[in-house]
């Protein structure tokens, strides 16, 4: 039976996240409100698995490291974003999953990040020159800013950003606008 | 008497969580919604006795969803569900007469109480007289949906109002939050606590 320790610094959503790993079987032997206390309690129980959420006390990135080594590691984190879970695999993670996604989905993860496979959504590649314009759709620049500042013609600019909606999968500009302006 | 309860919460993991609690403890969960919309309209066809709304629901937040249910469906009663401690949203929550709310740092046993308390029908959040958001709630309505990508004309289908009106809200808000662009709007919007969603920059470190 797999063995979990639940991170996560809402007491809420630990309590049920706890339950229904109970309910599939799982054995849950551990709860953390804080990094800190997580990374305490992993190496004092020596979980299979650790479910961490990133927006917590203690910044849930940058602890990941500190995790004990065999561990596998499951972040269940609030915020969907594909560059953020390059960021997480790089921190050591083996999955990355949305608060979004379902308990089968959750459960099915765990039991594959406990055979030994990683969990990750399909991660973009982007090109420097598309790194550059999503920045500055960040900064809320209008394609002609854009084109001024990187001395590109506004029809590349909306060629790179026609690729940056697939990539990101956005359905409109405006959405990865919005996306962009948010991160 | 077994209380009926309909939870809508946008993280599907965190949503069957709080169904496993809530059904423990003996109530009966009658239904789930991942979005304001579908919540919306769950709550109209079920009529359950309480609802828990996650405040920061896609497509209609959670205080939207409140107050139409506080205007159209007097039997139902609203818990509001937030990872934020906000005087404003609590302000509004309470003129949108949700009885009580509940943060998700609190353990079970905060929202199981006030579940039972809702269901007798007594009121535990303050009366509202405490600054409230900048904007109307019909102008919430509209930014969140633009914030959340959608095009006007998406968010006049949403909302089941005219393109033109829903333009006229956009305007209202964007001279309000003094914001020039759309982007600007987005912007200012979410720094005055209007919307309320999870960002990558509250991730320490990205």
């Amino acid at each position: 039976m797999t063995s979990v320790l639940i991170v996560d610094d809402h007491a809420l959503v630990r309590e049920g996240l706890a339950r229904l790993l109970t309910r599939y079987g799982l054995r849950v032997v551990g709860r953390a409100s804080s990094a800190e206390q997580g990374i305490a309690l992993a190496h004092e129980l020596r979980p299979d698995v650790v479910l961490w959420d990133l927006i917590m006390p203690g910044s849930g990135l940058d602890a990941l490291p500190s995790l004990p080594q065999p561990v596998r590691i499951v972040v269940l984190t609030a915020v969907d974003d594909a560059l953020l879970a390059c960021e997480v695999a790089r921190a050591g993670a083996h999955a990355f999953l949305p608060k979004t996604s379902s308990p089968a989905e959750l459960v099915e993860a765990i039991a594959r990040v406990a055979r030994g496979e990683t969990v990750f959504p399909p991660l973009p590649e982007l090109s420097r020159r598309e790194l550059e314009v999503l920045e500055q759709l960040a900064l809320g620049a209008s394609n002609g800013d854009i084109a001024q500042r990187l001395g590109i013609t506004v029809k590349t600019v909306e060629s790179h950003i026609e690729r940056l909606k697939e990539k990101l999968r956005k359905e409109s500009a405006a959405e990865l606008r919005a996306w962009a302006t948010r991160r | 008497m077994c209380v009926r309860v309909v939870i809508a919460d946008d993280h599907g993991v965190v949503r069957a969580g709080m169904a496993a609690i809530l059904s423990a403890a003996g109530f009966q969960v009658v239904g789930e919604a991942e979005d304001g919309s579908a919540a919306w309209s769950l709550l109209r066809q079920l009529r359950p006795q309480v609802a828990v709304l996650d405040a920061s629901l896609p497509r209609l937040s959670g205080l939207e969803v409140a107050r139409r249910v506080a205007r159209r469906l007097p039997d139902v009663r609203t818990v509001m569900v937030s990872m934020y401690d906000d005087p404003a949203w609590r302000t509004e929550a309470a003129r949108a007469e949700v009885t009580d709310y509940v943060l998700k740092g609190d353990g079970p046993q905060a929202l199981v109480e006030a579940i039972q308390a809702a269901a007798r029908g007594e009121k535990r959040l303050d009366s509202a007289r405490g600054e409230g958001l900048p904007l109307t709630s019909r102008e919430r309505e509209v930014v969140q949906l633009i914030a959340e990508g959608h095009t006007l004309r998406d968010a006049a289908r949403i909302l089941c109002r005219a393109p033109a009106t829903v333009r006229a809200h956009k305007a209202s808000a964007m001279r309000k939050l003094k914001a020039h662009s759309t982007n600007a709007l987005v912007q200012a919007a979410t720094d005055a606590g209007v919307i309320r969603t999870p960002r990558a920059r509250e991730v320490p470190g990205v």
